[in-house]
């Protein structure tokens, strides 16, 4: 039960962004991608759900190549991706947001996320930022999907939300693989299992994220642009 | 005497909004400024003219204008625009060309001459409003107006269609990571933009004449609407028409050549200052994505 | 090397005869004829300046046709001067004016950059029709005194030619040098131009602005040619044709917008007498090029028109644009 990467690579209008991307997530855990601005985290999350094009290498759900599926399907084989600017439709009241996660009634994700409640019928641009990205992972939570791609989920967000954050993304490990794109290196370290740390387009060292300090890489790849963010 | 001023403007805003509506609506999920509108519009106008002229009554005059535009828009839109899905540019640009097409072709068939327009019954009559005869044709664009506005309301706030509808309005690549197919949303929204066009078209006829020029002449009007109203806003689309209808309607009681002008400038004036109008969202805003 | 050499003496051998072949024995009505083709030749190079070297649609290119054709006009009749020293001057005159329209302009980009050139045209066109103090309103402008030797028909075209060989030639030589290269590169990818330096906003103004301009030198050539100034010059029509002109000639070269603009002028007021459908025919191969040419007759291309990274693009990955420099649908 895997989600693979091998020898991606990918460009962004005819510029070389990824040359040398190779991981592999398992269900059941948070793996964080690592790396400063620029280094290509989220072009590699782009790239995992189709929005950008592969130039070379495979992208593998279980052992299926994804080839050139198209992102809703994508979306609808398990794979969900919230984006660093929130995936949530600001227009759109909560639980018109849930309905379009595609399966299940909004009312069960009640249960996992009860702080929804009172926020039912408000559109979500009027939530705080920690609200909604509460509702991103429960639209997540509400589509089933095993496959969770989440891009720097901690920005902007006060200690206490983000302690309920890393709590919410810790109960979905139970069920899913997670990746989590991060630059809050102390959320990370909370919140992850394993790490890879990713450098100028490629992946350049992995391991158990208690091991990350001492990475021979570790330095060169988080030189600048990282935050050291409060404790989660 | 003002009521009238009035009644005739809000009777210019409910054409002007189901004129727009159909176009912020393409817009916003497409990202095309729909010219080919103009188009559908000069087809249900004279289609209209033509069932009119056949002894058909106007809603079957109307409803079958409406119909016309809207094959002929799914058939633009899968031949013409499907293929040039990653060429926004390119879709632009074909929509142009069938608006100048359709325009010629309607020119070709029936010639550039007025036309007129046969209305019977009820539909010519007038009523005093204000001590003046008031046309009661006015009136019945108003309740069309309404009619759709309140159709569309229920499409894309009722129905779980519509909700899908609105995220592809709202953000085509947040919808798809939600597993929502848009291309076929693309094609609906086409289509219905393109029947809306044809039901203006055949309100327009009783009151502005059958010509082959009426498309390029509300080409202009649309614009200002959907600028002001913010493209992919059936609501701003509404208010905008208002505003529109109403300022066309009272500055061109007193200053007839400005009308046109004044609106114009506003529309200039808002791109300038706030492209997304009153109620559509930021245009660098929308459908942004992460680095 | 020796490719250079045949090439500029045949290139040279070639525009003088384009210029001058008048002399050479040409009936005055066929003279008069290609002169029309050849402004609007000028013309149509002004907006592949806009629709190849900036990759941005305006609808309103009109404006400057205009803006030279009512220039022109005003200026001589209150000072008398000669016509191609008014030319001159107005063509001078538009840069600054254009410069600030364009910078305002380009706060916004895509369809919403199309919008607002389209509504300032119109606007423009509205007033014109409507001061008719000044411009004369639907009536125009006529009676202009025109300096004499423009009665010449052979001189009232070698003038446009030569401007157009000129003007061919020098953008040919810009589009390969750096100047050149900075405009392609802010046109195909804008973020990646700014990490050099380049600001998208200054280079396409600039851009523009020597479009606008070089719109107004074909629109006072085109006063001098009609002998009169009308509003139905600067209006849509007009920005639509011109537009069709470079699609189907090609904005990716600079000689395809110009044959373009010279033969569809010739083909449309030589056939409307026996074809009486010449613009439905035009949109459908206009139609039929956009789909399948993308880069018009001028060059073939598998590809798009040109990347125009717009809000649906979901193919466009990179960094999303600074909120405040992007006020248009697109990065």
């Amino acid at each position: 039960m895997t989600l693979e990467l091998k020898g991606v690579q990918a460009r962004l209008q005819g510029a070389p962004v990824l040359h040398a991307v190779d991981l592999a997530l398992q269900r059941g855990e948070v793996l964080a991608l690592l790396g400063r601005n620029g280094a290509g985290k989220t072009t590699t999350l782009r790239t995992i759900m189709g929005l950008t094009d592969l130039s070379s290498g495979q992208v593998t759900l279980e052992g299926m190549s994804l080839g050139t599926l198209p992102t809703w399907q994508r979306a609808r084989t398990g794979l969900y991706l919230v984006p660093e600017d929130g995936g949530v439709f600001q227009e759109m009241t909560v639980l018109e947001n849930l309905r379009l996660s595609g399966r299940g009634q909004p009312e069960q994700v009640l249960g996992a996320f009860p702080e929804l409640r009172p926020l039912w019928q408000r559109r979500a641009a009027l939530l705080s930022g920690g609200e909604r990205k509460i509702l991103a992972l429960a639209r997540a939570a509400l589509s089933g999907s095993r496959w969770l791609l989440i891009d720097e989920p901690s920005l902007g967000l006060a200690p206490a939300v983000l302690r309920r954050l890393g709590q919410a993304i810790r109960e979905m490990r139970a069920t899913c693989g997670i990746l989590l794109v991060e630059q809050n290196l102390r959320f990370a370290q909370a919140v992850a299992d394993r790490y890879v740390l990713m450098q100028r387009g490629a992946t350049v060292d992995r391991g158990q994220i208690a091991d990350l300090r001492q990475s021979p890489f570790f330095a060169q790849a988080m030189s600048f642009g990282s935050r050291e963010g409060d404790p989660a | 005497m003002i009521e009238n001023v009035v009644l005739a403007g809000i009777s210019l805003a409910a054409f002007y909004f189901v004129l727009s509506a159909g176009l912020s609506l393409v817009f916003g999920i497409m990202g095309v400024l729909n010219f080919a509108s103009a188009g559908y519009f000069l087809l249900g106008l004279y289609a209209s003219w033509y069932l009119l002229g056949h002894h058909s009554g106007f809603l079957l005059a109307a409803v079958g204008a409406g119909v016309l535009a809207g094959v002929v828009a799914l058939i633009v839109e899968y031949v013409l625009l499907r293929p040039l899905y990653r060429n926004p540019g390119g879709q632009l640009l074909t929509t142009l060309g069938v608006m100048l097409i359709l325009s010629e072709a309607v020119n070709w068939v029936f010639g550039p001459q007025i036309q007129q327009e046969p209305m019977r019954g009820i539909l010519a009559a007038t009523v005093p409003i204000g001590g003046l005869p008031f046309p009661v044709y006015r009136i019945v664009l108003i309740g069309s107006g309404l009619l759709i506005y309140g159709l569309l309301l229920i499409l894309l706030r009722g129905t779980s269609l519509g909700l899908r509808v609105r995220a592809g309005v709202e953000s085509q690549t947040l919808a798809e990571l939600s597993g929502i197919r848009v291309m076929p949303l693309r094609s609906l929204v086409y289509a219905l933009g393109g029947v809306l066009a044809g039901l203006a078209g055949a309100l327009y006829g009783p009151f502005g004449g059958v010509y082959p020029g009426a498309g390029a002449d509300t080409l202009l009007l649309t614009f200002i609407v959907v600028v002001i109203g913010g493209l992919g806003s059936v609501g701003g689309t509404l208010v905008a028409s208002l505003v529109i209808g109403l300022a066309e309607a009272l500055v061109g009681f007193y200053a007839p050549n400005l009308a046109l002008t004044v609106n114009v400038l506003a529309m200039i004036v808002v791109l300038v200052l706030r492209p997304q109008g009153l109620l559509g969202q930021a245009p660098g805003r929308r459908d942004t994505h992460a680095a | 090397m020796r490719r250079r050499g045949v090439l500029v003496p045949v290139l040279l051998l070639l525009s003088l005869l384009f210029v001058f072949w008048p002399w050479l024995g040409g009936s005055p009505y066929l003279v008069n004829l290609v002169t029309g083709g050849v402004i609007w030749g000028i013309f149509a190079v002004s907006y592949d300046l806009v629709l190849g070297w900036t990759g941005e649609i305006s609808f309103g290119h009109a404006l400057w046709f205009g803006v030279g054709i009512y220039g022109v006009a005003l200026l001589v009749q209150g000072t008398h001067w000669d016509t191609m020293l008014a030319l001159m001057v107005v063509a001078l005159a538009t840069i600054p004016l254009a410069f600030v329209v364009h910078l305002v302009s380009l706060r916004l980009r895509g369809a919403y950059f199309a919008m607002i050139t389209f509504a300032v045209a119109e606007f423009a066109y509205l007033l014109v029709q409507n001061a008719t103090s000044l411009t004369g309103g639907t009536n125009g402008l006529t009676g202009i005194l025109l300096s004499p030797y423009l009665l010449s028909p052979n001189i009232l075209y070698a003038l446009p030619a030569a401007l157009l060989v000129i003007v061919v030639l020098s953008l040919r030589a810009v589009s390969r040098r750096r100047a050149g290269r900075i405009v392609h590169a802010v046109r195909d990818n804008p973020t990646r131009a700014a990490l050099f330096g380049h600001s998208e906003v200054l280079v396409k103004a600039i851009t523009l602005s020597a479009s606008s301009a070089l719109a107004a030198l074909a629109g006072g050539l085109y006063l001098a040619y009609q002998g009169m100034a009308f509003p139905d010059a600067m209006g849509s029509q007009t920005s639509f044709t011109v537009l069709l002109m470079v699609v189907i000639g090609g904005a990716d070269s600079i000689w395809g917008p110009a044959v373009a603009g010279i033969g569809l002028y010739l083909l449309e007021n030589s056939l409307t007498a026996t074809t009486a459908h010449w613009s439905l025919w035009l949109g459908v191969v206009y139609v039929l090029v956009v789909r399948f040419l993308p880069l018009g007759l001028g060059g073939l291309h598998t590809r798009g028109l040109w990347p125009w990274r717009q809000r649906v693009a979901i193919l466009q990955g990179g960094p999303a644009p600074a909120a405040d420099q992007n006020k248009g649908g697109q990065a």
